[in-house]
């Protein structure tokens, strides 16, 4: 490693997008490989696994070990409905590394000096979605309790990569929901994608709780897999 | 300021420090940070980031000191409670990892 693959790491991050440093694991010689170049790699097998499961791999090849060291750009947080618990929520998510997007039409609620660190849009969900890639490293969520809001967000994260949803509302208000969607023409199966109500049962009370068991869930699902989640689901109903 | 080891490395690196950073490149069992977590170590021994839970922190520090003013060079290390040095510098937790430690010259 020197000066210049530092000076390198950090521009391509701030570009956001993803690469790997790949190094044999005893030799004092790191490169990073990015974007066309992975496919040409003679190791782009590995590159690939590393980045598209974001870990490092440690791998033996023809004798010799081969550190691939993959840097994503951070899982983005959509958070729908800039109220109170949004306020905890974003704060929290940031210092997890995820980049939080806040999205209300209502100008009362998008004010940025609410969310200072944060990019608002205060626009309705369908127009501030269209700039927005719901890719599978984003997590949206939707707060507003204005169903008129809240579905339009769900419909367009539902018929995205996301790889997480979670709707804030009661068992009843999301029993509601279920049924308006089912209506709309959406099935079961991937209305089960809508963790609702949101968040691990902590029993939270105020914002600054409930904004903890949001991002609690919102962790389960990026780093679990999905058969996991499922367990880790009923093993907390069950406690 | 940022958390971020490698932005901090740089940082030290530009007012002349000799840096080194450890990664961690390897787990076995249960290990407190997953692989690829870094620790950036200036060659005063002031530390930013973790490979460990605070548990390797200190003995990676020490290692990394004694290579850092030689010619830039990589070192490997790994712990665990298999390890003779478990009772001092072992993982609480019963996991092992494996450590690679590379030192980056402010002059190069």
């Amino acid at each position: 490693m020197d000066k210049a693959l530092l000076e390198k790491i950090i521009k391509n991050k701030n570009k956001k997008i993803s690469f790997c440093l790949i190094s044999q694991a005893d030799i004092n010689e790191t490169v990073l490989v990015k974007n066309k170049e992975i496919d040409k790699h003679q190791f782009s097998e590995f590159i690939k696994k590393a980045i598209n499961e974001d870990r490092l791999i440690l791998e033996e090849i023809n004798g010799k070990e081969w550190i691939f060291n993959p840097f994503n750009p951070p899982a983005k947080l959509i958070i729908v409905g800039a109220v109170h618990v949004a306020q905890s929520l974003s704060i929290i998510a940031e210092n997890a590394d995820f980049e939080v997007t806040i999205i209300d039409p209502r100008e009362a609620f998008a004010a940025q000096e609410r969310f200072p660190n944060n990019k608002v849009i205060c626009a309705w969900p369908d127009d501030a979605f269209k700039e927005i890639d719901l890719d599978n490293r984003t997590a949206v969520v939707t707060l507003t309790h204005e169903p008129n809001l809240d579905d339009i967000a769900l419909k367009n994260s539902l018929n995205s990569n996301c790889f997480y949803i979670g709707a804030l509302g009661s068992k009843k208000t999301h029993k509601k929901r279920i049924d308006r969607f089912i209506e709309a023409g959406f099935n079961n199966k991937t209305l089960k994608r809508i963790n609702g109500p949101i968040g691990l049962p902590i029993n939270a009370q105020t914002p600054q709780e409930i904004a903890i068991s949001i991002m609690a869930e919102i962790i389960s699902s990026l780093r679990f897999q999905k058969e996991s989640i499922e367990e880790l689901r009923e093993n907390w109903k069950n406690r | 300021m940022s958390n971020d080891p490698i932005e901090n490395a740089l940082e030290w690196l530009k007012k002349g420090h000799n840096v080194a950073i450890a990664t961690v490149v390897k787990t076995w069992g249960s290990a407190p940070r997953k692989a690829g977590s870094q620790l950036a170590i200036r060659e005063d021994g002031l530390m930013i980031g973790s490979v460990s839970g605070g548990c390797v922190e200190g003995d990676v520090v020490a290692n990394a000191l004694e290579i850092i003013n030689t010619p830039a060079s990589v070192r490997l290390l790994q712990y665990g409670i298999t390890n003779d040095t478990a009772w001092e510098v072992g993982l609480a937790c019963g996991g092992d990892i494996k450590i690679r430690i590379d030192t980056i010259k402010s002059n190069g």
